[in-house]
């Protein structure tokens, strides 16, 4: 009988959580402004941030609620794919450069203008170009900025004597040659490694090689081309590396975090990657010297059929959706998120990773200030020299008309490159044969988008 | 004699590694998660690695609360596993005693075609389900979540209760009507505790299957204070710095209710998933 | 009222629920086959049966499916193995098997998140502690490394054999528990050995059981998603047909693509619940 008793209590108790659950839902309040912001800055300080700025906006706007959600940098396309398809957009969010064409090809994007014009003359022309679309008006704004760097650890390479660091080098083959003799003269640590976990990473990798050798992903009339000569070169180098040594045999399951932290542990004497990592190595190796032990070269190695090399641009903008009632309200908070004591705030919470837009802000005392400047400030230096070179692209873009395309996020998306790589360099399959079924399989799917 | 005392020896001690090897491979895994999250950082990547910790760190557990909003995470999952449970539990209850107690033409149809659901997949429906949600406004909220899952557990709990229900004799209930009870009561007070057995282990079942689900969570949820544990978890080892004290003290938790709960109720799960899985 | 009013009243909830959020989304997904809808394009034209033609002509469509074979038939047979040799020694009596039992069963009850992450962290290449125990045993130099794709689907199927194995151990456990011991006394008074003992009568009583789990288990992993994705990811190694269709609707944004690949693997379950319902009564008709 007690037993019983008790069962029954347990089951009105579940039934009364769940009512509750459903009950709490209902929110939205008429008449209040609020606005919902997906960034993919998810540092608890950069959260802290965007929350201090947040609260700043609403107290000086009263009836306006600010949310941000921060959102797993790989969850980002998904999620968005997820809320078009829903009707259930946020007002504003941080995208890929190369979404921002398909957005505002279904006229989804709201024109930022005012936005834009309250950066002033001083908004990196790099970054306003991307975004300022052939109908005059500007469709996404930067938040934030970085490229892909070369970073090494000058130690190892001195225990190879004789083979220079990667800023002699200047063609792959050079590349191949040192590090693989970087890999000889240390027991533990290989020339090069690269995270090969996550598709994004091998993408990545692939179209800035790609590009670093002439080649390129889609042609004039705006179709994929993947079974090139320029893009053989690409996978004869990949095997290379392996072949000699050079790359390390973890590539291929190393996630990007761990690939910081292999350079930072010695395991790997070259990585490429973003100005986050300053934290890894802080962190994980703290007697290594920056600029000393730690270091970034200016250069890339350029391929056999290329001129020059490119790097990637990371420098995603935040994009407003017009079709929600409170877009204008949002454009509002933008122009409040860029004034400089509240952006000093954001790029401040990962300096070495958060370039600003503004070129007037690298010579602000108060950006100076920030520790993280002081230390690492060879590394900020090299990114705004290349990102003046204008050898800095977006992800999948190797010329800048690749950005005029609404479908280069299919074909990053679809793992076709990443299939390509990984057999060739892991599998053993035939290069051509590989060339061949990207090809055709890249065609399929893309073909039914052309325009013409 | 002593031929048998030898046989006897030499099963024993088959058995003594059979057992040492399943608790290894089986355990150590556990021991390893348990480990890493109050692992100093400085032992964390030490190679070769440290089988112990002589200076357990829990800064792991601490930053799991202060950085990330884990316990929003974890109330959203025990709702919704809760709430599928109740549903898919009093649902199947129902539908087993009718089947059992009034067959009516078309009754065995549906036993069959109950079975047919039990064999999907999620990830077969998810996206269609995740339209026809969007129409209806369920993405995005607990009601949603609980029905999805809820309908994922009744085939299985409706197929394992019908033999229970059909093994209480009908003259158990008929007595209670000699009473004076109706029939409603003589359910709840006769039926029930004789079904407990297998609402027991449905129960249990039902919730694991809520509460370790990863596909339809990712995709009928999108809002961060939505979340369940394990998207949320996901998206902590998926953030550009893996912690893994911090992963591995999320894990830890997420584990600790459900092996309770396994404790208590291993008995009835090897009693009532056995006559469900054989028949 | 008549008794059939009641046992469809009865019936009712547990009929809509699984109508609606079963059956009808399978109406959907049919209708969605047939389309190019798009993820986030504004697209859903007719296309026929052109996204089935073109799955059936594509080569690693057909990698898929081996795949999805290979991996659902070896995890089924190697978790059937050691499923019925750990429910015989846990069947022994032995002082502490209540805890052995938990040990053992425990595997079954983590989510398949937590899986994923402790295993990717024991077999990590640089850190990990299992890489670094083969490590010691290896031959060569360089030991493998588990998680790149010339291993990961092998790993994969050691993850998923670990995380399903108790499953069939309850099972076993179950039927086991209900073969009458003086059956088995009686043969060891006939001197019959272990082994013997274990061919002659524990193994036709088990038969029944060890059917129906094949059958259930291979549609099981078959479908898998879950612990696929997370652990092993997307990859061509361990592109399963559920792996498939997620990477065809959410990597792809090929909405209509996908739902036909979800289409094929629901017209395959169906065959293999049809197959497994008829072993079913046939098993009952020969009981009764």
């Amino acid at each position: 009988m007690r037993a019983k008793g008790r069962c029954a209590t347990l089951i009105a108790a579940g039934l009364s959580l769940v009512l509750a659950a459903c009950a709490g839902e209902s929110s939205a309040e008429d008449g209040q402004i609020e606005i919902t912001v997906w960034h993919t800055e998810s540092t608890p300080t950069t959260v802290e941030a965007m929350n201090e700025i947040i609260a700043d906006y609403e107290a000086a706007n009263p009836g306006v609620t600010v949310t941000q959600e921060s959102v797993a940098w790989g969850d980002l396309q998904v999620k968005l794919q997820a809320a078009l398809a829903a009707g259930d957009l946020p007002e504003i969010t941080q995208v890929e450069p190369m979404f921002v064409r398909s957005l505002y090809a279904q006229d989804l994007l709201q024109p930022l203008d005012e936005v834009v014009d309250s950066l002033g003359e001083d908004y990196l022309p790099q970054l306003r170009e991307m975004f300022a679309l052939p109908d005059g008006h500007d469709y996404g704004v930067v938040h934030a900025w970085g490229t892909d760097s070369v970073v090494y650890r000058a130690d190892l390479y001195a225990n190879a004597a004789g083979t220079g660091t990667p800023e002699d080098v200047k063609t792959w083959e050079d590349s191949v040659e040192q590090w693989s003799a970087v890999s000889e003269a240390n027991d533990d640590a290989h020339g090069l490694m690269l995270a090969g976990d996550a598709a994004h990473n091998v993408n990545e990798e692939v179209y800035q090689w790609l590009g670093s050798n002439g080649g390129h992903l889609f042609d004039e009339n705006g179709h994929v081309t993947i079974d090139t000569q320029e893009m053989r070169e690409v996978l004869e180098y990949w095997v290379e590396l392996r072949d000699s040594g050079a790359l390390s045999p973890a590539w291929s399951s190393q996630p990007y975090a761990d690939s910081l932290s292999a350079l930072a542990l010695g395991e790997a004497a070259t990585i490429f990657s973003f100005g986050r990592a300053t934290y890894t190595f802080e962190d994980q190796a703290p007697d290594l010297v920056p600029g000393e032990d730690i270091k970034v070269a200016p250069n890339r190695p350029v391929g056999p059929s290329g001129d020059d090399w490119i790097t990637q641009l990371d420098a995603e903008p935040w994009v407003v959706f017009r079709d929600s009632p409170d877009a204008e309200a949002s454009a509002d908070f933008l122009k409040f998120f860029y004034e400089q004591q509240n952006y000093l705030r954001w790029i401040g919470s990962v300096p070495t990773q958060l370039l600003p837009v503004r070129g007037s802000t690298f010579d602000d005392p108060a950006y100076r200030a920030l520790p993280e400047v002081g230390t690492w400030s060879f590394w900020i230096d090299q990114q705004r020299e290349t990102l003046a070179s204008g050898r800095a692209l977006p992800l999948m873009v190797t010329q800048p008309s690749d950005l005029e395309l609404p479908y280069l996020s299919d074909l990053y998306g679809s793992e076709i490159l990443v299939d390509m790589v990984m057999d060739v360099v892991e599998n053993d399959k035939d290069i051509d044969e590989a060339l061949n079924v990207a090809q055709g399989r890249a065609d399929e799917l893309l073909s039914p988008l052309y325009e013409d | 004699m002593t031929t048998a005392l030898r046989r006897v020896a030499r099963v024993r001690w088959y058995l003594l590694i059979g057992i040492v090897v399943l608790v290894l491979v089986n355990g150590f895994p556990f021991y390893w998660m348990a480990l890493t999250s109050v692992k100093p950082g400085t032992e964390l990547f030490s190679f070769p690695p440290r089988f112990f910790t002589t200076a357990p760190d829990f800064s792991g557990f601490e930053r799991l609360f202060e950085t990330t909003n884990f316990l929003t995470y974890a109330k959203n999952s025990l709702i919704i596993a809760t709430g599928a449970t109740v549903v898919s539990v009093a649902v199947s209850a129902l539908a087993a005693y009718g089947l059992t107690r009034f067959p009516f033409p078309g009754s065995r149809a549906f036993s069959t075609a109950i079975l047919y659901a039990y064999t999907f997949a999620p990830i077969v429906i998810v996206v269609p389900l995740y339209g026809m949600f969007r129409e209806v406004g369920l993405i995005n909220s607990y009601l949603g979540m609980i029905l999805a899952y809820a309908s994922f557990g009744v085939p299985f709990s409706l197929w394992l209760l019908q033999p229970f229900f059909r093994a209480i004799p009908a003259e158990l209930e008929e007595a209670a009507f000699v009473d004076g009870a109706n029939r409603a009561k003589s359910a709840w007070y006769v039926v029930l505790p004789q079904a407990a057995p297998g609402l027991i282990a449905v129960s249990v079942f039902t919730f694991l299957l809520a509460w370790e689900d990863y596909l339809f969570a990712r995709v009928l949820i999108t809002q961060e204070e939505l979340k369940t544990l394990p998207i949320a978890l996901h998206d902590l080892y998926n953030a550009s710095l893996q912690d893994w004290p911090l992963l591995m003290a999320a894990a830890v938790l997420i584990n600790v209710p459900v092996l309770i709960a396994f404790l208590f109720v291993q008995r009835y799960l090897v009693a009532g998933w056995g006559a469900g899985a054989i028949k | 009222m008549p008794g059939w009013f009641w046992g469809a009243l009865l019936l009712s909830p547990a009929f809509f629920l699984v109508l609606g959020v079963i059956a009808a989304p399978i109406a959907y997904l049919v209708r969605l086959s047939f389309t190019d809808a798009h993820a986030y394009l504004p697209k859903f034209g007719s296309v026929g049966f052109d996204n089935y033609v073109a799955l059936l002509r594509a080569p690693h469509f057909w990698d898929s499916v081996r795949t999805t074979v290979w991996y659902a038939g070896l995890t089924v047979g190697l978790q059937l193995v050691l499923g019925v040799l750990i429910a015989l020694l846990l069947h022994q009596r032995f002082r502490g098997r209540g805890v052995v039992r938990l040990v053992a069963l425990a595997p079954y009850m983590v989510p398949s998140i937590v899986v994923a992450l402790v295993w990717r962290w024991l077999l990590d290449p640089t850190t990990g502690a299992y890489s670094w125990a083969i490590d010691k045993v290896w031959p060569g130099s360089e030991p493998p490394n588990l998680l790149s794709p010339s291993f990961i689907f092998w790993s994969l199927v050691v993850v998923s054999v670990w995380m399903f194995t108790p499953f069939i151990v309850i099972s076993v456990l179950a039927r086991l528990q209900t073969i009458d011991p003086s059956t088995l006394e009686a043969a060891t008074v006939d001197g019959a050995g272990a082994w013997r003992r274990f061919w002659s009568i524990v193994l036709p009583e088990l038969k029944p059981v060890l059917y129906t789990l094949i059958l259930l288990r291979f549609m099981f992993m078959f479908t898998k998603f879950d612990v696929v994705y997370l652990f092993a990811g997307t990859g061509t190694e361990v592109r399963t047909l559920p792996v498939l269709t997620f990477q065809r609707i959410f990597g792809e944004a090929r909405l209509g693509s996908g739902a036909a690949v979800a289409m094929i693997l629901f017209v395959l379950l169906m065959i293999f619940t049809t197959v497994y319902l008829r072993t079913l009564y046939r098993q009952r008709e020969e009981t009764a």
